[in-house]
């Protein structure tokens, strides 16, 4: 694949998509450009947003399997993996079979992941992070692409079991769902409430996808952006001498090391779909926000002010020069 | 496998680069230059506190110009950076790291991706058209105006703050020696003058006045020690070369070498003014009775030859011999002419000497001011080193011709010490004593004056002679015992070192004891 077949598929992709989710023009490009990263998604927003349809839209246009898992407090982790099941054959005799669970699919939305308990959550860290999940001592390998796309409600947080540390480091984007404009809601009207509902056309095969999994870790990236990108991430961590002045006041502990990882990733896609082979300042400045957000551990005097940590990083992009020691020509 | 660079990548970036390189030696030279301004102009500030001279503005421009041109030599000799110089260009073109990750792949030792020559090829495209005058303008930077500015606040900085001194610092303190040595100057030079204009030694005069202004104005003027030394050395070159004028006429009128006899100028003068004194009573005699010519004549001129052998010049003993042998003759008249030729070219090699030696003393006096100033110790007063005229020493006061000894260790002031004259043997009062009081105790040389009043020369001389050590003229008085009390407070206050506590105190007892 080319980058300009990656660039075009990309657009196909993403038409077919706005063919049914109104609005929310930089969410489904931010959901895609993890997708073909390679990671998973947490989208935080309020319900009705449309965010399983978002999700069924993708899975639509992208020919891959789909499973939706509403996540409740009574949920346990066989629900999701599956289980090993007594079995009879046609001869009477008793054996155990294993009956995947919803997990095994392409495009997993777990739905409100923050209301059910941790045990469950922390059943799907193994196939977020390994993309194969174990049972019985059996290990079941994921069809790839395998993408979970989780969303939790901001607002309600009574009898919800916020996502621990570990497991939101495992999501490469937190997006956040807006709510649509006056005019996006009078498009949402039009397309939702007449005779014909818009459906997503397939724009893209699972192989096809996977190929531009490959192409995008073929983008070069220069040592300067990489360097910047190390020093933006010791930005956000409060004990560092490159620490931005509001991680060091808001800040407990900064960005793990996937935060780099994630950054670069998703720059590279961009990058591509950009129409470059290589990645540029701006990429990374455009996604530090989504891939960094929920990777910042906020102090005491942080959580008391109710500070965004959208705003932290802001301020450590500020604050990190681009070109290291070296003061921008006049 | 390493992809090749683009020769149009390399070539607009290697320009690139060369431009960059152009800048910012054009930065670093302003920068150096207004550095090294900065610097001048602290300098020139702490001249208020430090005796030290500003900078003129051409130097000062001309150093900021080193400074500038050091500064770009030193960037334009290091090596461009092609990396460095990609990168500029992708934040000045906003290419989105396009260029200098190419840059990159192309010089790097890593084995790019597959993408790797699409980049290459990609930063090629965007390089092609891009107008390197515009992208990399070369311009001085905001800073360049601080350049003119510091010059003409250089230039203006001896008419606003020149020479200005905050009391209690060294250059206040120089500048004080400053103005002492000028009043030094102006008291020597005033008497120089009169003794100039009493001899009538042409060129002394001359230049007295010139050493009386130079006084004058180191005492009126804001002058700082560099200036000071100018105009003492400027000066003091001019004495010389009037001197040397005098010592090549002397020459040319044959004054003849210095001999182990006569070893000084100072002993040849003298020698010369005898020599003139008995040629005058000579000369007038045979005025006086031209019949006869006596033994005692032909002998103290046949003395005179003979004395003046190391003294006068070849064509004076000529005219003496001439005048010996006109007189052996008869010729009396004659002998009369030959002498007093011989007298008026003696009369005017004594007064070019008295000329020179007035100049010398000048000379010497501000090489005195001189060291005085450069060292920043005062120097010694006239009284003590005997900077009058070298006629007052000289001329016998009366009779014994007194000559006023230097004193010991005149030559380089004392070192100052923690409190002046605090230490044994160290530090000076001079100051504090006021005004030298005048040589009143001089002897006097009764003179009588033979004539008409009315009739005939003035003369007019000013005899300052060397004082004589006598008693007090105010006797003791008796102290009171407030007095005492006052003393002994002051005692305490003084801070007077506990080695001349009991010495100060053995002083007032004595005082008690005269009462």
């Amino acid at each position: 694949m080319t980058p300009e077949q990656f660039a075009s598929t990309f657009d196909r992709i993403r038409q077919q998509v706005r063919r049914v989710i109104v609005g929310h023009r930089e969410l489904i490009d931010h959901v895609l450009i993890a997708l073909l990263a390679g990671g998973h998604v947490l989208l935080e927003g309020v319900p009705g947003l449309g965010k399983t349809l978002l999700v069924k839209t993708l899975a639509q246009s992208l020919d891959l399997g789909f499973s939706r898992i509403q996540f409740t407090p009574d949920l346990m982790p066989a629900d999701i993996i599956g289980t090993n099941m007594v079995m009879q054959d046609a001869g009477g005799r008793r054996y155990f079979e294993f009956q995947r669970g919803p997990v095994f699919t392409q495009v997993l939305l777990a739905d409100e992941i923050n209301r059910a308990t941790p045990k469950t959550q922390s059943a799907l860290l193994e196939a977020m992070q390994e993309h194969a999940v174990t049972a019985a001592g059996t290990s079941y390998t994921l069809t790839e692409p395998f993408f979970v796309m989780a969303t939790q409600n901001p607002i309600e947080m009574e009898g919800t079991y916020p996502l621990p540390e570990a497991q939101l480091d495992r999501f490469l984007f937190k997006l956040r769902v807006e709510f649509p404009s006056a005019q996006d809601l009078v498009e949402i009207i039009d397309r939702t409430t007449a005779a014909a509902v818009p459906q997503a056309d397939v724009a893209a095969t699972s192989g096809q996808i996977r190929e531009m999994f490959q192409l995008a870790r073929e983008v070069e990236v220069a040592s300067h952006v990489k360097t910047y990108v190390a020093r933006l991430i010791q930005a956000t961590h409060p004990d560092t001498g490159a620490a931005a002045s509001m991680a060091k006041r808001y800040v407990r502990y900064g960005s793990s090391p996937r935060g780099v990882q994630a950054l670069i990733l998703a720059a590279k896609v961009r990058a591509l779909i950009a129409g470059r082979a290589n990645v540029a300042f701006s990429d990374l400045k455009v996604l530090a926000l989504p891939a960094l957000r929920h990777r910042l551990i906020l102090n005491f005097e942080g959580e008391a002010e109710g500070i965004d940590p959208d705003a932290i990083i802001q301020n450590a992009l500020e604050e990190t020069t681009e070109l290291e020691g070296a003061k921008q020509r006049d | 496998m390493k992809p090749a660079l683009d020769p149009a990548v390399t070539r607009i970036v290697g320009r690139a680069a060369r431009r960059l390189r152009l800048d910012r030696a054009l930065r670093m030279a302003v920068r150096a230059a207004v550095w090294m301004l900065i610097a001048l102009v602290a300098a020139a500030a702490a001249s208020t506190m430090v005796p030290v001279s500003a900078v003129s503005p051409w130097i000062a421009a001309m150093a900021a110009l080193a400074a500038a041109l050091v500064a770009a030599g030193v960037v334009l000799l290091t090596r461009s950076d092609l990396v460095a110089a990609a990168r500029t260009l992708d934040l000045v073109l906003h290419l989105d790291e396009r260029a200098s990750t190419a840059v990159e792949l192309g010089l790097a030792a890593r084995s790019p991706t597959a993408l790797g020559p699409r980049v290459i090829a990609d930063a090629a495209a965007h390089l092609h058209v891009v107008d390197l005058r515009q992208a990399i303008p070369l311009r001085f930077p905001p800073t360049a105006w601080w350049v003119p500015a510091l010059v003409a606040l250089l230039a203006v900085w001896p008419a606003l703050v020149g020479g200005l001194a905050l009391p209690g610092t060294p250059a206040h303190r120089a500048q004080q020696v400053i103005r002492r040595e000028g009043a030094r100057l102006e008291q020597f030079a005033k008497t120089l003058q009169a003794r100039a204009r009493a001899d009538r030694l042409p060129l002394t005069r001359r230049r007295a006045p010139q050493l009386r202004d130079l006084g004058l104005r180191l005492q009126q003027e804001r002058v700082d020690r560099a200036s000071a030394l100018a105009r003492i050395t400027e000066l003091s070159r001019q004495l010389e070369s009037a001197r040397e004028q005098i010592d090549q006429r002397l020459d040319e009128m044959g004054r003849p070498p210095s001999s182990p006899a006569l070893p000084s100028e100072l002993l040849r003068r003298q020698a010369l003014q005898r020599q003139i004194k008995q040629l005058q009573e000579l000369t007038s005699r045979l005025r006086q009775d031209t019949s006869t010519v006596s033994k005692d004549v032909l002998d103290r001129l046949a003395a005179i030859t003979q004395e003046g052998e190391a003294t006068q010049p070849a064509q004076v003993r000529q005219q003496l011999q001439q005048a010996r042998q006109q007189l052996d003759r008869g010729e009396t008249g004659a002998a009369g002419e030959s002498l007093s030729q011989a007298l008026r070219m003696l009369e005017g090699m004594e007064t070019l000497m008295a000329d020179r030696e007035g100049l010398e003393s000048a000379r010497e006096v501000l090489e005195q001011s001189r060291t005085a100033i450069a060292s920043g110790a005062p120097g010694p007063r006239a009284s003590e080193q005997g900077e009058s005229p070298p006629d007052q020493t000289q001329e016998p006061a009366g009779p014994g011709g007194r000559e006023i000894a230097s004193q010991p260790g005149a030559e380089s002031a004392p070192p100052e010490g923690p409190r002046e004259g605090s230490t044994a043997g160290t530090g000076r009062v001079d100051d504090r004593l006021g005004p030298p009081t005048p040589r009143l105790q001089a002897e006097r040389t009764p003179q009588r004056v033979r004539g008409v009043q009315g009739e005939g020369e003035v003369s007019t001389s000013e005899v300052i002679g060397a004082g004589r050590p006598g008693t007090a003229r105010t006797l003791p008085q008796a102290v009171s015992p407030a007095l005492v009390a006052r003393v002994d407070r002051a005692l305490e206050r003084a801070h007077i070192p506990a080695q001349y506590r009991a010495l100060v105190r053995r002083y007032f007892e004595r005082l008690a004891q005269l009462k």
